[in-house]
């Protein structure tokens, strides 16, 4: 649901095309790739539009805005390939953050994040990385300094542009939850090209000790706030999702109607228009599941909740793909080329079906609630 | 099923152990890991058959193959491919080769046959343009004549591995008028001739597999003709027919499926019991029985090829079916690497140097290698609906 006046939730949708129009040109991605790995970017653009603030309380601080405003802009950073850690920062980290956080520390904990000041990753995945806590074996123990973290997190989007880590751990074998400088001794990161040419890392945390103030949270509190967070997290991906597959429908359709093969536009073959419809019937789904996801976080009964986002996250991942792959193979040649985006909106949805539990793993979940 | 004679499967037993003891164990390790293979490797590899007198196995004695029947050659792909040993390259070996000696004049036989067969001559095929794809009988690209030269302007599209080429054979238009398909002259050419640029075309997998190729009054000796002025057409259609029974290579989709077991062991090993490894091996059961399919749809081909029967649809089919598994294929390679699904190293897939003790993010490029490259497969070849085309055609006259 939108928590925004409507004129606000047009401004930002104003900000967010004007942002892409002016600084994201598709043709740069190399350029972009290079200043993505040194870190710099556009974040503090997107600090000073006040998108860093946009999904957190007023009372934390933030704007207040519900799904429905965050899908505003993930819509369009689906459209633009946006590789900034929007997701990866403000809503896997920050909504972390503020689900977990006793409320006495809350808002001094999301200032620096929404300030642009800060940028935190979450570190949870591991060998089977599901938004679920019973896969962390990572363990924290009381030391002298506070606590010491030994474990290890794998495929964590975008840590490389991190100041600091939002670790998930088992302190006294409750959940419990980290703030860990980026460059804290015993830590080692090994990061990695993502195939939405993106970087990711692998950390390795060999008694990495923190102060006590560290500890952000522990208890069941951690468990279910970081799950929701991923659960968040998917519910606005939703909109991402959409926004690619809406402009991979419209590249597509002008594509069918400019090429020409055997002395006609290709769009005249009724085979490639029944392709190009299954894109839109594909483009239907996804559109309705991010509606769905907009208002989803008002429901009460949770239990249902995490069911319509898993089944989301499921339907959407599939659909998105098989929408993709289309897209690809109605533009032939050119389809499969670097140069074009429409490649590279596959491999972006690829990453997202990847994301804390592909499709087969959330329907694995959602078989095991029958 | 094939039934195999005695001397087919002593033949089969040769060549499995001929692979095993002479396949260099680096160009292995790319294989299995699904890694680009750069044109050292495959030229080293071809080289280590041609030595041995299996390479280009399937061409008649007289020019230097080995004479071997339909089956022999699909046992050798088979074998090949299972043992890891790279695809053999074929725009030398079984495109231009079988054109040169079914259609070449005794001059062009002696001077480019024996290029192929050493492996020091790479060719690169240049058919494709920018507007003849699909309908390839539409390409501009045009040879005028000039005494004893053809003077060639255009583009050719998709010319893959021309970055590595000596020679091309190469489509091109002689004759405006009439019908598109009769004006179209099959030439071959050195592409160190003046007047020829390569310009690379990175792929979706982000790696330089293929070009466009751009002719400014290129000039080619007349003696570089194959057949008639006019007969490329015909002389294509031969050629593509070769190109689409390799394309099923069943062998390398084999050594997939048994990769994937040895995996979903491993995993059973190390987390005994969880449902995720019961639902992979579902995916890869259902792989197996369509692989099956497509091996006995192969197998049919092949022997009523051999018997000299027409194969009518039987060829389409195949390579629809057999894009189709490769990409499905893919999917589930990739699937299993759960959250590295993501990991893409294109360095490392793209350099394969032999890594003692890949990371997780490097074991898992392969897998995102595969998937991405073979979006490709249902392109190339004549398109996935193409084929569809064929096929209805045939069937509704
Ligand atoms: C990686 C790669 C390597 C290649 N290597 C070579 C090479 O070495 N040499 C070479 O000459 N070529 C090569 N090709 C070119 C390849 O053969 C063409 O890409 C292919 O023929 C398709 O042509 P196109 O790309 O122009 O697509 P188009 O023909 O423009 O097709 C666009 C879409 O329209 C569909 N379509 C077209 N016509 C019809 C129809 N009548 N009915 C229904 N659907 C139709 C196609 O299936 C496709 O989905 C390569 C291509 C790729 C991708």
């Amino acid at each position: 649901m939108s928590h925004l006046q409507e004129e606000d939730r047009l401004l930002i949708q104003e900000a967010v095309d004007k942002f892409i129009l002016d600084n994201y040109p598709f043709e740069e991605k190399e350029k972009r790739l290079a200043e993505l790995g040194q870190y710099g970017g556009h974040w503090g653009t997107f600090a000073e539009l006040g998108w860093l603030m946009l999904p957190f309380a007023e009372e934390a601080g933030g704007l207040g805005g519900g799904i429905a405003d965050v899908q505003v802009l993930l819509q369009a950073f689906g459209r633009g390939l946006i590789a900034e850690p929007f997701s990866e920062v403000v809503l896997q980290a920050g909504k972390a953050l503020e689900f977990c956080a006793p409320e006495s520390s809350r808002e001094q904990l999301l200032l620096p994040l929404m300030s642009g000041e800060q940028r935190v990753v979450l570190a949870h995945g591991e060998v089977s990385a599901d938004a679920d806590f019973s896969a962390v074996t990572c363990i924290a123990e009381t030391c002298a300094e506070g606590y010491r973290l030994t474990g290890s997190k794998r495929v964590v989007c975008q840590a490389g542009s991190a100041d600091r880590y939002l670790v998930t751990a088992k302190l006294n074998n409750e959940p419990a939850l980290f703030l860990v400088d980026a460059g804290s001794d015993n830590l080692e990161r090994y990061e990695y090209l993502t195939i939405d040419t993106r970087y990711a890392s692998d950390l390795q945390l060999d008694g990495v000790t923190v102060p006590a103030a560290a500890l952000v949270a522990t208890g069941e509190v951690v468990a279910e706030g970081v799950r929701d967070a991923l659960l968040y997290t998917f519910a606005g991906l939703a909109a991402e999702v959409h926004g690619i597959a809406k402009n991979l429908r419209l590249m597509t359709a002008e594509y069918l109607n400019t090429r020409e093969q055997f002395g006609t536009k290709i769009a005249n073959f009724q085979a490639l228009q029944h392709l190009l419809a299954d894109m839109v019937i594909a483009e239907e789904e996804i559109a309705s599941l991010a509606w769905l996801m907009s208002n989803v976080w008002e429901m009460e009964d949770s239990t249902e909740r995490e069911r319509l986002i898993r089944s989301t996250k499921a339907r959407m991942c599939v659909a998105g793909r098989q929408l993709a792959e289309i897209a690809v193979q109605l533009h032939g040649g050119v389809g499969v080329t670097d140069e074009l985006i429409v490649s590279h909106y596959l491999r972006r949805m690829v990453a997202i079906d990847a994301l804390y539990g592909d499709s087969q793993q959330q329907l694995l979940w959602l078989a095991q609630q029958v | 099923m094939m039934r195999l004679s005695a001397e087919e499967q002593a033949f089969q037993k040769q060549v499995r152990a001929f692979i095993r003891d002479n396949l260099p164990a680096d160009i292995k390790y790319k294989v299995d890991n699904n890694l680009l293979l750069k044109k050292d490797d495959h030229v080293r590899w071809q080289k280590i058959l041609g030595d041995k007198g299996w390479f280009a196995g399937g061409w008649p004695e007289q020019y230097g193959g080995a004479g071997w029947s339909e089956t022999q050659q699909y046992i050798f792909d088979q074998e090949n491919a299972l043992a890891g040993a790279p695809f053999i390259i074929p725009y030398g070996v079984n495109m231009v080769g079988p054109v040169l000696y079914n259609f070449g004049t005794e001059e062009q036989k002696e001077k480019y046959l024996p290029g192929i067969l050493s492996n020091d001559t790479w060719w690169t095929q240049g058919y494709s343009e920018p507007n003849a794809g699909s309908d390839l009988a539409s390409l501009k690209c045009s040879a005028r004549r000039e005494g004893d030269e053809y003077v060639i302007n255009g583009t050719k599209m998709w010319t893959t591995q021309a970055q590595y080429a000596d020679m091309m054979h190469i489509l091109v238009r002689t004759d405006d008028g009439g019908k598109k398909q009769e004006g179209i002259t099959f030439l071959v050419l050195d592409m160190n001739t003046p007047g020829i640029t390569i310009s690379p075309i990175i792929t979706i997998d982000g790696v330089y597999h293929t070009n466009q190729t751009f002719f400014d009054e290129v000039r080619v000796p007349v003696a570089n003709r194959v057949g008639d002025e006019g007969d490329g057409w015909k002389i294509a259609r031969f050629l593509l027919e070769h190109e689409r029974t390799a394309i099923a290579d069943t062998g390398a989709k084999s050594r997939g499926v048994a990769a994937i077991k040895q995996r979903l062991q491993v995993m059973e090993q190390e987390r005994p019991g969880q449902p995720q490894n019961l639902l992979f091996k579902m995916r890869l059961a259902e792989i197996e029985s369509e692989l099956t399919a497509v091996i006995a749809l192969e197998q049919r081909l092949i022997a009523d090829w051999q018997a000299g029967k027409p194969v009518g649809y039987g060829a389409s089919a195949l390579k629809v079916r057999a894009t189709e598994l490769q990409q499905s294929l893919s999917v589930l390679i990739a699937d299993l690497n759960g959250p590295y699904k993501a990991a893409y190293e294109v360095d490392y897939v793209d350099q394969g140097k032999v890594v003692d003790d890949p990371t997780p993010s490097q074991l898992a490029s392969g897998g995102g290698y595969l998937y991405l490259y073979g979006r490709c497969a249902s392109i190339y070849g004549g398109s996935n609906q193409v084929q569809r085309n064929i096929i209805a055609k045939m069937v509704l006259g």
